[in-house]
């Protein structure tokens, strides 16, 4: 349903990503998201996470693990949902013991609606193992949107709200806090369960 | 699919899909529990006027969720139309718009523009679906729990009013 528009969103952003490059030092080859040369590095950025009592937590995988990373707010009624949607069956597609390594964390780019408990039944709802980012302090949040390469920006509505926009990547980062493969919205599910599985093997096998 | 989807189908529209899905006013919307579908039906169908309706569902959100999103595929027989309005009853939600989801060429950022209307162009379909144009469902009153059946009134500039039962699905 969703293959065209990964298609689409493949072209648009093949033009600024280097795609699927197989020449790269320590990328792993093989797979379907993009990958970028240099791999960004999030290692260094950390968040508090509200489903850890709100501790500081870097944006890096457990040991042998991986950290799927997704920037986006919980009244997002279609691209976040389904997104994340995306990932859970994935990852239901991974057998059970590559599926454990895997975590899923959200970061909020609206803290002031998506409040702690919030955060935590949105993310807890879509997750048995995950992560639920948040905080106010903006320039924490751009300076970790930065790192990835993420972005939102918020607009007044008439009624007083407000729009959200944002980039809508999910970036997948492993134990020493490097973004390995970054993938669209639109990406075929199949896609990221084999690029899950490619990185958990890569990680066995080194 | 769920049991409520297959249930929702009727021997009519199913028929009147065969006959070239045109000229049926008032297909039926609700029909009871018990009534058992062809098990080769796999998708919801309403008929209204000139316009098909299939697979209406709208998306199960977390508990506490203030929005969430419907999605259908509409084909409109014979002349092109257009959906102007959509709506759920306010015991379900605040409000409802008509979005599209799009990417923003310049920054790369998903962005949702509210239309004005949706075009249906003449026997083709058009897909409301998950990261393009759907039904926003803004406000909820009601925690959206998978099987839950949501009436949605549907507005076409031709048409006019056509009903039907999208169910909750968490996908």
């Amino acid at each position: 349903m969703t293959r065209a528009v990964a298609a689409l969103l493949a072209l648009i952003t093949g033009a600024v990503l280097l795609v699927g490059c197989g020449g790269g030092g320590d990328q792993v080859t093989g797979l379907k998201g993009f990958t970028r040369d240099p791999v960004p590095e999030v290692g260094g950025v950390s968040l508090p996470d509200v489903g850890a009592g709100g501790e500081e937590r870097p944006l890096r995988a457990a040991p042998g693990d991986l950290l799927v990373v997704y920037f986006g707010f919980t009244s997002c009624p279609d691209i976040c949902p389904t997104t994340l949607g995306d990932v859970r069956a994935a990852l239901k597609r991974l057998p059970a013991a590559q599926r454990d390594r895997v975590e899923v964390a959200m970061v909020t780019v609206d803290p002031k609606r998506d409040t702690a408990t919030v955060m935590r039944g949105y993310v807890g709802h879509f997750f048995t193992k995950w992560r639920a980012y948040r905080t106010t302090d903006s320039a924490a949040l751009a300076a970790v949107e930065k790192a990835f390469g993420a972005s939102h920006s918020i607009t007044p509505t008439k009624d007083g709200e407000y729009d959200v926009v944002h980039s809508a990547f999910t970036y997948v980062v492993d134990d020493q806090g490097r973004v390995v493969v970054e993938w669209p919205f639109g990406m075929p599910r199949r896609d990221i369960t084999a690029d899950l599985s490619t990185l958990l093997e890569e990680d066995a096998n080194t | 699919m769920s049991s409520i989807t297959r249930r929702t189908i009727t021997g009519v529209a199913a028929l009147a899909i065969a006959a070239g899905g045109a000229g049926f006013a008032g297909a039926q919307m609700d029909m009871p529990s018990t009534t058992t579908a062809p098990t080769t039906a796999k998708k919801t169908v309403v008929t209204k006027k000139n316009i098909v309706i299939t697979n209406p569902w709208v998306r199960v959100v977390p508990p506490g969720s203030r929005n969430t999103a419907g999605y259908m595929s509409i084909r409109s027989v014979r002349k092109a139309d257009a959906l102007v309005r959509a709506s759920v009853p306010s015991s379900i939600a605040m409000k409802t718009e008509l979005h599209l989801s799009r990417m923003d060429p310049d920054t790369g950022q998903m962005m949702m523009v509210q239309q004005k209307r949706i075009g249906i162009p003449r026997n083709r379909t058009r897909q409301l679906k998950m990261g393009s144009y759907h039904i926003m469902i803004m406000g909820l009153k009601k925690d959206i729990t998978p099987g839950m059946r949501i009436p949605i009134t549907l507005t076409f500039l031709r048409a006019g009013t056509v009903k039907v039962t999208a169910v909750a699905k968490d996908m």
